[in-house]
């Protein structure tokens, strides 16, 4: 059953009776009930009924729905492009999503092209990016002409356009969850969506391998492209992320949320040292987070793998009480320590514990971070990032039944 | 011969350790040198394993020995390199994810492994087709995601039913706990790059002393 309340209070770091929790799902009630990826995705009467099943089943007090399709970003910036895209493993497409290839589409050369100052974000993706997505030889100007005055002429228009995010298209997951979300008295929470800069120029142009070398080799250039690149990226998000809350509030015009969150993945932070973090992921991180609170989001980070030794650094993100973290595999009794005073967490049943462990073992877990990380508020129990697709059905209703049988010490 | 080269490696100071690199090689034998990088190797191993250095430097140091050992391999007569030992490895089916096996593939290059790298998503049968033809003494199954479950355990059951010989399997990657490596039946598991080397070292280790 959905408690909103409760979980405004501790994700605004109140105290409350007891600790919430949040699910996150993406496919696992698609495969819960026996349904393949294409039923689940592509036939809306099947995805209705397989969340309702699980809705009814798992009543968790919020819901966080997720897609790789997510807000399509990406797409709206013409970069899905043939060559650097979303793929597919070549087995299990029944079952599985998509998956990221991450590929080099950016040469070292190219931090001195983009940081030109005659040289905007638009030019570096039509001139660099997506020819080379498309496979075309940078010389090749006639061919890098006819590939990029259509992307500029689309990316412009869905710059200036009111429906920049087209959610009346009700073929989109994101609709879909919307309706689902309504039927079962949930609201849309998470407004928002952002990426931090660092991880952009990580995934889509210089992949994790190249630009961990550009740290040492290039290290004032890695800097100065995320300033750059961070203006442009965060005003596309912004824009994107305003769009979105104000067609969820049309959409959902009985739940009034003040301020609603905003997702900031922070997908590669984990790969830094301290001082790497502080210096290259930070600013344009802080700038995106900043620009959030102040068009009234809540940024939720969702910092991926294990960011213990990041842990003093998050002091220096916007606080206190402004931002969430969203716990993975860092140690979030550290994380209490640390960072109790400053932001509040959600996590972190470990997802390999969802899918290998028993019942009784995440139920010992979900007991220790409810009395530990719950005492005091400002703590939600939920899985870390999200439910996965292959965890066991009892395990997922022992976490959530945690929450009624233990309370914060 | 210098200490210095090693310390260069450590502290990833790579237009020094280039200009010594090829300094050294003027008047020293290049399988000291080579050695000599090895230790580098191993000691930013150590610090990964610390925390005290992180992913970029692990990539850094690896990117740092790949081009020493270019610089220095055709001064090295192909006898004198003596590998500890053979993996096959390769990101299991369904799991497009490379960058932790390429780390271990750095890592296990500059240990003195020979490494047959089959890719990502490889198809359980590929794996055994692959340790028939080069009967490795280990298997290094790699995988990102929480999907990596059910084709590591599906790999490691034909190899354990399908391959007549001996082989260690083991398993790495980002979800992998105790309870994930014993499910999926390997005989060795881990989240960490290097701790997986030191794994691998020890059970050369014990073979040679049994």
């Amino acid at each position: 059953m959905v408690n909103f309340e409760l979980f405004k209070d501790a994700i605004e770091m109140k105290e409350t009776d007891r600790v919430p929790c949040l699910s996150t799902y993406m496919h696992f009630p698609g495969i819960y009930s026996g349904k393949t990826l294409a039923e689940f995705t592509q036939d809306k009467k099947i995805f209705r009924e397989c969340f309702n099943k699980v809705l009814n089943d798992f009543p968790s007090d919020m819901l966080f729905p997720t897609s790789h399709e997510g807000l399509r970003i990406h797409e709206r910036l013409g970069l899905n492009t043939p060559d650097h895209s979303a793929k597919q493993s070549t087995i299990e497409q029944e079952k599985y999503d998509f998956q990221f290839e991450e590929r080099k589409t950016m040469e070292v050369e190219d931090y001195d092209f983009f940081l030109q100052p005659k040289v905007n974000a638009l030019q570096f993706l039509t001139k660099r990016i997506i020819p080379r997505s498309y496979g075309i030889d940078l010389t090749d100007r006639k061919k890098i002409k006819q590939i990029s005055a259509p992307f500029i002429e689309r990316a412009m228009k869905n710059m200036q356009s009111q429906d920049f995010i087209d959610l009346e298209d009700d073929d989109t997951l994101y609709f879909k969850y919307i309706e689902v979300l309504k039927e079962n008295n949930y609201p849309m929470y998470v407004n928002g969506i952002g990426i931090a800069p660092f991880d952009l120029l990580s995934f889509l142009f210089r992949g994790l391998e190249n630009l961990s070398i550009d740290l040492f080799r290039v290290p004032e250039k890695v800097d100065a492209f995320c300033k750059k690149w961070g203006e442009f990226q965060t005003m596309m998000l912004i824009k994107a992320s305003n769009q979105a809350r104000e067609m969820i509030q049309k959409a959902m015009p009985d739940w009034k949320i003040d301020p609603p969150g905003a997702a900031i993945f922070c997908e590669r932070a984990f790969s830094l040292s301290p001082k790497q973090f502080q210096e290259f992921y930070l600013p344009s991180l802080n700038h995106l987070a900043e620009i959030f609170i102040k068009n009234n989001f809540r940024p939720i980070l969702i910092f991926e793998q294990e960011c213990t030794h990041l842990l003093e650094e998050f002091k220096r993100l916007p606080g206190p009480n402004k931002c969430s973290f969203l716990v993975d595999t860092t140690d979030i009794k550290k994380a209490k320590q640390i960072l109790g005073d400053h932001m509040s967490l959600i996590g972190n049943v470990p997802q390999n514990l969802l899918i290998v462990g028993t019942s009784n073992q995440i139920d010992k877990y979900c007991k220790e971070l409810i009395e530990d990380i719950g005492s005091g508020g400002g703590f939600i129990l939920s899985p870390a990032l999200l439910v996965p697709d292959e965890a066991k059905p009892e395990n997922v209703k022992t976490m959530i039944n945690s929450v009624q049988k233990y309370k914060p010490k | 011969m210098s200490k210095n080269l090693k310390n260069l490696m450590v502290d990833l100071n790579e237009k020094e350790f280039y200009v010594l690199l090829r300094n050294e090689l003027k008047t020293s034998d290049p399988l000291d040198i080579f050695n000599e990088l090895q230790k580098g190797m191993t000691e930013v191993g150590e610090l990964f394993e610390k925390k005290e250095y992180f992913l970029t430097e692990l990539i850094m140091s690896g990117e740092i020995f790949t081009k020493a050992m270019e610089i220095i391999e055709p001064f090295i007569k192909k006898e004198n390199l003596k590998k500890k030992g053979k993996i096959v490895i390769g990101t299991v089916h369904g799991d497009l994810h490379d960058i932790g096996k390429n780390v271990f593939i750095s890592l296990l290059r500059a240990n003195g492994y020979d490494v047959e790298d089959l890719g990502v998503d490889v198809a359980p049968e590929k794996f055994l087709e692959s340790l028939n033809k080069i009967q490795p003494d280990f298997l290094g199954l790699s995988g990102l995601l929480t999907l990596a479950f059910e084709p590591m355990k599906k790999t490691i059951e034909l190899v354990k039913h399908e391959y007549k010989r001996n082989v260690i399997i083991i398993v790495g990657g980002g979800h992998i706990n105790n309870e994930w490596g014993e499910q999926v039946g390997a005989d060795l598991y881990t989240n960490n790059a290097a701790k997986g080397i030191k794994m691998l070292n020890e059970t050369i280790r014990k073979k040679k002393s049994e």
